[in-house]
């Protein structure tokens, strides 16, 4: 069976790419994994202790987009897998592309960060460079 | 930790030793001597050798076996290159860069008008940090580097520690009830107008109390400490964040030269960096620029920023309670009062207690030396102690003549006319009130100079203070190197810089005034 990995950071666009992604694995033609990932925020003037704090707030958050996700996946009607990891979006999605032998990636053009007017933001167009497979972004 | 073979600790450790060496044979003895440090070469050489050994021998093993290969790699041999080099950074800046600042501020005076150097502080301190700022944030730190750049954080607390040695009971009595007082109104004031100011803007409620709790208390990590408990998103921490350091940064290079500009003694701007300034570090670095030789203001910065940690579990509960309030039931998490005040509770206050604790009972105290006051004395009878004969004939002529009123000032003559030294610190006080029983100058200026001649700090504690200099050299070089623009930048929203920008201005401004003004007396 296909396996497809949807990256979504919780904004109404990379919603879009969840959408397409239900799409594509209706009827459970295709495996699918949602993958969210929590940047971690640690500058260097941080201790460690508070990063901790942070990193805690951050896997909350990244938990409540992972529910929010596979909650509207289900009402579409198709099962899937959540993974929620920490590092830098682009290297990590591959990363677990890499890792699942997934057979397509499905990302937003623009995230949480978005600036409308380039054709495509920073991790789509990392992702679209470094995928060995097919690349779906959805605009 | 890259799991790499590594050469940076060798070479590093190596130029520590070879530096040592070069010292010691006196090669740099006319450059030292040209710029006045030739009196710091024992010190100085001893600190590059023995450092120097240790990461050379570091170094050597980093180069036979990767690093990251062995557990406990972390504390050791990952940082021992970075260590290296903050040492040579803190020996370039405190025996080199600062004497050439200090030359260059007194030739440039006449063009300028004024010493350059002393006005801005250009001493080790700000020259350690704006030097560590620039290779971060220019060339960037390399990534051997990092895990000794990181001990700066602990480093500096071990410095804090060491300082609770420095304080006389007298001294934390006085300032101590002056920071509660001065710190208490402030924070508690900043946290309310924080609070205000947030509803009129209508923000977020949980920003406003991680900025309440930031640009109340003692910067960042007081806003991190908040985060939780304010249901904080992280995107608000990290946005709080870049602007306190971005306040903090700013108030770091404006508060000494403004000090320096209105005269403030060590008291007032102790206070004053104390209450105004954000961060737990810069506090130290603000007092330390102002007057990096002796500690007196360091001393006064320290306890006004130790009751401000002291105070973030009292913060962190009436924030939560503040949040609790608005939020319906299910939305808000118990608060266990006791947990936090346990899990906020600052562990190093404990060493520095613990360190003034044992000064207090005598610890570090050789035989003889007594603490009266802030000042130490050494009652132990010697020559170089004694009155001179026509100055004993002098006193004897003034305790006869019989103008002493007070007969414990009497008595206090009498018996050091017999020992012919003072032997008590209550025979000191008396014989210093002497003074208020002649307008003979003379004999006014040969009071102070028999309590003078039993004064003596003793060694231990000069060591003690030395080492303690070290460790904030060290330490707030590496914060240098921690500030980076990339984290400021993060300073986003309208809302926080306007709040932050205000709020950080108008503490600064307010505790300037009450500073300068109803802080006259000094210790």
């Amino acid at each position: 069976m296909k396996k497809i990995l949807v990256a979504t950071d919780g904004s109404a666009q990379s919603f879009k790419a969840i959408d397409r992604a239900a799409e594509l694995a209706k009827n459970g033609s295709a495996e699918l994994i949602v993958v969210n990932v929590a940047e971690d925020f640690c500058p260097l003037e941080l201790a460690e202790a508070d990063c901790d704090v942070i990193r805690q707030l951050l896997i909350k958050e990244a938990q409540s987009i992972m529910s929010k996700a596979i909650g509207k996946l289900k009402e579409l009607g198709v099962e899937a897998r959540g993974i929620i990891e920490f590092g830098s979006p682009a290297e990590t999605i591959l990363e677990i592309a890499d890792r699942e032998k997934v057979d397509e990636i499905i990302l937003a053009s623009h995230g949480k960060h978005g600036v409308k007017k380039l054709l495509m933001g920073s991790v789509a167009s990392r992702v679209l460079e470094g995928a060995k497979c097919p690349v779906t972004v959805v605009k | 930790m890259n799991n790499q073979k590594s050469i940076a600790g060798l070479l590093i450790g190596a130029g520590l030793v070879l530096y040592a060496i070069i010292l010691k044979i006196g090669y740099l003895n006319d450059v030292l001597e040209y710029l006045e440090q030739a009196k710091t070469i024992d010190v100085h050489s001893g600190v590059a050798l023995w450092v120097g050994i240790i990461v050379l021998l570091v170094g050597i093993s980093n180069f036979i076996v990767p690093v990251g290969r062995f557990k406990h790699d972390s504390i050791v041999r990952a940082p021992a290159p970075g260590i290296g080099i903050l040492i040579l950074l803190c020996i370039l800046n405190r025996y080199y860069l600062e004497p050439i600042f200090k030359i260059w501020g007194k030739a440039f005076q006449p063009a300028l008008g004024f010493d350059f150097a002393t006005i801005f502080g250009f001493n080790y301190i700000l020259l350690g940090i704006i030097i560590g700022f620039l290779w971060a944030n220019i060339i960037k730190i390399p990534a051997w580097m990092l895990p000794g750049v990181k001990t700066g954080r602990l480093i500096l607390k071990m410095a804090i520690i060491t300082m609770g040695a420095m304080y006389s009971i007298t001294e934390i009595k006085h300032m101590g009830s002056l920071s509660i007082i001065m710190i208490f109104v402030f924070v508690m004031g900043t946290v309310f107008f924080v609070l205000w100011f947030g509803k009129f803007f209508e923000t977020d409620k949980s920003l406003t109390g991680v900025l309440a709790s930031g640009l109340a208390v003692c910067g960042v990590s007081a806003a991190v400490a908040v985060a939780p408990v304010v249901k904080a998103r992280s995107i608000d921490v990290a946005y709080s964040i870049g602007m306190l350091l971005l306040v903090g940064v700013v108030g770091l290079l404006v508060f000494p030269p403004v000090g320096k500009a209105v005269g403030m003694n060590e008291i007032q701007f102790g206070a004053w960096v104390g209450t105004g300034l954000l961060n737990s570090a810069q506090v130290a670095a603000a007092a330390l620029v102002f007057d990096p030789h002796t500690i007196e203001t360091l001393k006064v910065a320290e306890i006004f920023n130790i009751t401000r940690v002291l105070i973030l579990p009292l913060i962190v509960l009436v924030l939560a309670f503040w949040y609790a309030k608005g939020e319906a039931a299910e939305n808000v998490e118990k608060i266990n009062v006791g947990k936090v005040l346990i899990d906020k509770f600052p562990i190093f206050v404990i060493g520095f207690i613990l360190m003034f604790a044992l000064m207090s009972v005598g610890f570090f105290t050789p035989k003889g030396f007594e603490l009266h006051g802030k000042d130490w004395y050494n009652f132990t009878p010697s020559e170089k102690k004694q009155l001179k004969k026509e100055e004993l004939a002098k006193i004897k002529n003034f305790v006869d003549s019989g103008s002493i009123t007070n007969p414990m000032v009497k008595e206090a003559l009498e018996k050091l006319l017999v020992d012919k030294q003072i032997t008590s610190t209550a025979q000191a006080d008396h014989v210093l009130k002497a003074q208020d029983f002649t307008k003979d100058k003379e004999l006014k200026k040969l009071f102070k100079d028999a309590v003078k001649k039993v004064h003596e700090k003793p060694i231990t504690i000069e060591i003690m203070r030395e080492y303690m200099l070290w460790f904030f050299a060290y330490g707030l070089s590496a914060l240098g190197m921690q500030i980076t623009w990339q984290s400021m930048k993060q300073a986003g929203g309208k809302a926080v810089a306007v709040i932050g920008a205000i709020t950080g201005f108008l503490k600064a401004f307010l505790s300037f005034w009450v500073c300068l003004f109803l802080l006259k007396e000094t210790i």
